[in-house]
């Protein structure tokens, strides 16, 4: 018999890209019994889900760092935690102000309308009423994460049968309830948030997780969604939002690898792929990058950003006109950097020192309102935010591993970078360092004695992300999470199941639907539509 | 006793009194100021009323020619011939998209609310359908991006960007950056239906009131809408007086009407809070001039240069402060009285709209004038600058904010004002709103009006 992947023995699926979602398809293909190759550029898999040590004895989570929204049902289907998987909850929500002690967000409810209380007894009091209102809307959203999108403009029965399902749900909220969904969808974080609280300190952190990986402001219209997510956290079960893999993210990518290769997938690492072999407007394989050999098989799947995969693997030769146009209308400004420090010791935040609970979560640095909506003003007009928001993380104190006794990693996810400097995103190597001092600069307003304490940065700035992982113009979602680029339009209306123009091509990745963060939904659900389709 | 009674002789209250009067209704209707059609008065550039309206009150259209665009040195008329090759296409789309959503302006959101029947949602959602496909998905792609990038895609011109997206940005509190500013380009098309001169608009609807039999009261403000046990039972004016009625329609907005005009202890919490969460953050500032000597390119006019200076002014109102470039600016030219419209002057500015603050808005809107048209400065007696805050004071409108509520996708259709509020009745027995802060809403219409009225007939 020849080998696997000639053209007489071709493999079931090769899966192009071996991030977190590229994996996540793998491994049920590969459950479900079928042949599996996985394709990955570096020399590590995990794509933007990736652990390194880049200075002895430290461990980055180089790109994401906190996990939220790892689905339930791909831990449960993957025995990820049997694969290695620990997730531990994050403690708190720190938010410092300059000259003031700022405010703590606890699990524990009391502790935390003792917190707003110093800002608003009225926002304490209205708190936790809110936490109930938008937890009984994310019940309403969850199932949308957990399958395809029905497309409205089908007139397939089954579509229609889906869609008239969910607007039944919708009614069945109750009008106060559905006014809430309205709103939350269509208005800015702020406005939303408006609506419920007066304290400005208050009303600020809660606003930015609306803008992760968005260009645009916390006062964006339909930047109010995103807080949905934060009430939708699964870890273990728990309501609560946000976790951190021990090991770093790259530990869930490993726990997948792991899980893809004991059901018999084969990973291959530093196996760039040129593009996809077409034949007849069907997909039969790849062609790698180093030596030009062509590896064969009956399914193709990309779990790189839509533009790459379609502009760079496939070319607009082999699409259809209207498909390429809308596939270069898909919108992928990056907008975010990162910046990950080794520290020689703990440094204190001046005005709650110490390294307790309050650090051992994500720290935002978001001390109002018209802050975040200047650093957003600099991105606009094609610049990094010279005080930028920064959702920082320790972390060095939720995993001893990550870093040697006593010595510390910061984990800061930087906003505003964005990719079109005004000078050109080509120019970003020349600013990078500039982007890496106005990071510092800013937290040492709160932390008067880091600077003396860095042993080690890495910045990565938009271009970077683009360079290094493939994300097309940095965009840490593939794809900005606009309404107009949700459902059933991710990543272009009438082609949001995991099917593409190509015949035997599939999508897998964070542009396709339910789209990004540490999810692995469109990784699961594309290979569950494969195999459902009959394709593998 | 009258039938009904009508607060506020603003065009959508003038449109509201005329339809019930000419239904049999006895009407009053009482208008705080001297001078009738409200906002009407404030509002040109692009601003329409209804066909059925128009029609209804035999109202005639007035052809005041082209919009020319001046900005980035150039001058460009807005009559569809520009020479942008995406103009043509991009143009032909919106007409058939805002023809079809025209037809849902003329009648009620749909109702959304629980115990709703589901028959008129399915129907309003078939004749969105007849879009086709094409069309449809296009819509749903475009509407929620913002107008600076959907535009974009089809055009590279931009002076003619801007001069096209300028208008649909009014009382929206959102700049060309802002997503969902497409949805608001697309909606004003479909309000676009005929045109005619608002500023004579608001005495032309008082004459049709007034000649069908509707008792007009001008000069006297309503003080309170008085309620007994749920149910209105009349008004009491500034004066004293008190008119009794068991209908009273409301068309001085919803956030006034039901935080002012009521006393609190009869409006239910719940109620209380839809009003107070309903955005009405003005950015409206007209300066009035008489100018003699210059030759105006023509009767209408934007002055702007390019998407981003919209958006820069934006970024002005978004942090409450005085012009830092020098504001786009929209001009109506009547013989010698010139009026100029700053969207771009911030209701909540930032140490309040003192004689200094104005001062220095007069002179920014100078400056750009004097860019677009030389000599205009020496050329102006100002006979009158209206900032937001003075809009309010003068108008009777919360936040100055000509549309009674900002003109976002939360804010509209059946969330205008909210709701449980948008079919124009109340959970206060008699009491109905009809102005564009209720459904269809926007500029000079005229439908918020004409449905309201439509409504209490319906009753």
């Amino acid at each position: 018999m020849s080998t696997l992947g000639s053209t007489s023995n071709p493999y079931d699926a090769i899966i192009i890209g071996g991030g977190h979602n590229g994996l996540t398809c793998a491994a049920y293909l590969a459950k479900a019994g079928r042949k599996v190759l996985v394709l990955e550029r570096r020399h590590i898999v995990g794509g933007a889900a990736v652990s390194e040590s880049l200075y002895p004895g430290f461990t980055y989570s180089v790109c994401s760092y906190v996990v939220s929204l790892l689905r339930p049902w791909i831990m449960r289907d993957l025995e990820l935690v049997k694969h290695g998987l620990k997730i531990v909850p994050l403690e708190c929500s720190y938010t410092p102000q300059p000259d003031d002690i700022g405010l703590c967000r606890w699990p524990d409810p009391d502790k935390t309308r003792r917190e707003i209380a110093r800002l608003s007894p009225r926002d304490a009091d209205i708190y936790p009423e809110f936490g109930r209102a938008v937890g009984r809307l994310s019940r309403f959203v969850k199932p949308f994460i957990d399958s395809p999108a029905p497309d409205p403009l089908s007139l397939n029965p089954k579509d229609l049968w889906q869609l008239l399902g969910m607007g039944k749900a919708f009614r069945e909220l109750g009008d106060d309830l559905t006014a809430l969904q309205f709103k939350l969808t269509t208005m800015s974080g702020v406005d939303f948030l408006r609506e419920w609280f007066e304290s400005d300190q208050l009303i600020a952190p809660m606003s930015c997780s609306g803008i992760i990986g968005t260009f645009l402001g916390v006062k964006s219209p339909g930047t109010a969604y995103v807080l949905l997510h934060h009430y939708m956290g699964e870890i273990d079960g728990s309501s609560r939002a946000w976790g951190f893999p021990v090991g770093g993210t790259g530990a869930i990518s490993e726990a997948i690898a792991s899980s893809a290769r004991s059901f018999g997938a084969e990973i291959r690492c530093s196996a760039a792929v040129e593009r996809v072999l077409i034949k007849n407007g069907k997909a039969t394989g790849v062609v790698l990058q180093d030596g030009g050999d062509e590896l064969h098989a009956r399914q193709v799947v990309s779990g790189c950003e839509p533009r790459l995969t379609f502009n760079k693997f496939v070319g607009a030769e082999h699409l259809p006109s209207e498909f390429a146009t809308q596939v270069n209308r898909y919108k992928c400004r990056g907008s975010s950097g990162k910046v990950n420090i080794a520290l020689d010791r703990w440094v204190d935040f001046k005005h709650r020192p110490g390294d307790g609970m309050h650090v051992r979560g994500d720290i935002a640095i978001a001390p109002s309102t018209d802050y975040l909506e200047r650093a957003y003003g600099d991105a606009k007009y094609g610049d990094f935010s010279k005080r930028p928001y920064i959702n920082l993380v320790f972390p060095s104190l939720l995993d001893r591993g990550m870093a040697p006794p006593g010595k510390h990693v910061m984990s800061c996810f930087v906003q505003y970078a964005p990719y079109d400097l005004a000078e050109g995103p080509e120019h970003w190597p020349e600013k990078r360092e500039a982007f890496g001092d106005a990071v510092v600069d800013t937290l040492a307003e709160y932390m008067p004695g880091l600077k003396d304490a860095i042993l080690h940065r890495q910045v990565l700035t938009p271009w970077d992300l683009e360079q290094d992982f493939g994300l097309t113009e940095g965009n840490i979602f593939h794809g900005e999470l606009g309404l107009e680029q949700l459902l059933f339009q991710r990543p272009v209306a009438g082609w949001a199941r995991y099917k593409t123009p190509v015949r035997n091509l599939w999508l897998c990745g964070s542009g396709a639907h339910p789209g990004g963060g540490i999810m692995g939904a469109p990784g699961g659900l594309a290979a569950k539509e494969m195999l459902k389709a009959g394709a593998v | 006793m009258p039938d009904v009674i009508v607060v506020g002789g603003g065009h959508n209250g003038l449109v509201a009194a005329a339809t019930l009067r000419k239904a049999g209704r006895s009407v009053v209707l009482v208008e705080a100021r001297e001078r009738f059609g409200g906002v009407a008065d404030l509002l040109f550039d692009g601003s329409t009323l209804s066909g059925e309206v128009a029609k209804t009150l035999g109202v005639a259209p007035d052809d005041r020619g082209d919009v020319v665009a001046l900005g980035a040195g150039r001058t460009l008329t807005l009559n569809g011939s520009a020479d942008d090759p995406g103009y043509a296409t991009w143009q032909a789309w919106v007409t058939r998209v805002s023809t079809i959503l025209a037809s849902q302006l003329d009648q009620p959101a749909p109702d959304i609310s629980k115990t709703a029947p589901v028959w008129p949602l399915a129907k309003t959602g078939l004749a969105v359908r007849k879009l086709g496909k094409k069309d449809m998905m296009e819509l749903l792609r475009s509407a929620p991006s913002c107008v600076d990038d959907w535009l974009s895609e089809h055009m590279t011109d931009g002076l003619l960007k801007a001069a096209l997206m300028a208008p649909a940005l009014h009382g929206t509190w959102m700049g060309p950056r802002s997503p969902t500013s497409a949805a608001s380009l697309v909606l004003r098309a479909a309000m676009q239906q005929a045109t005619c001169s608002p500023r004579m608009l608001g005495e032309q609807l008082k004459t049709t009131a007034a000649g069908v039999g509707v008792e007009i009261v001008g000069g006297q403000a309503v003080q309170r809408i008085r309620v007994d046990e749920g149910r209105v039972t009349g008004v009491e004016l500034a004066n004293g007086d008190a008119i009794d009625a068991s209908t009273v329609l409301s068309a001085v907005g919803p956030r006034k009407t039901l935080l002012d005009l009521l006393d609190p202890r009869m409006v239910p919490g719940k109620l209380a809070h839809q009003a107070r969460v309903i955005r009405v953050r003005g950015t409206l500032a007209q300066l009035r001039l008489e100018v003699s000597g210059i030759d105006w390119p023509a009767r209408r006019l934007r002055i702007v240069n390019d998407p981003m200076h919209l958006e820069r002014a934006f970024d002005d109102v978004k942090f409450r402060r005085l012009p830092t470039v020098p504001p786009p600016l929209e001009v109506e030219v009547d013989g010698a009285s010139v009026r100029v419209n700053c969207w771009s002057a911030p209701y909540e500015l930032d140490g309040g709209w003192t004689e200094d603050a104005r001062a220095a808005l007069q002179d920014a809107m100078f400056d750009s004038l004097e860019t677009a048209l030389p000599g205009v400065r020496d050329a102006a007696t100002v006979t009158e600058l209206l900032t937001p805050a003075d809009i309010e004071d003068q108008f009777g409108i919360d936040g100055g904010h000509p549309m009674h509520g900002e003109l976002a996708l939360d804010q509209l259709g059946p969330m205008r004002p909210s709701m449980q509020l948008s079919r124009y009745g109340t959970q206060i027995e008699g009491l109905w709103l009809g102005c564009s802060g209720v459904h269809p809403g926007g500029g000079i219409s005229g439908r918020s009006g004409l449905l309201a009225a439509k409504a209490i007939l319906g009753r």
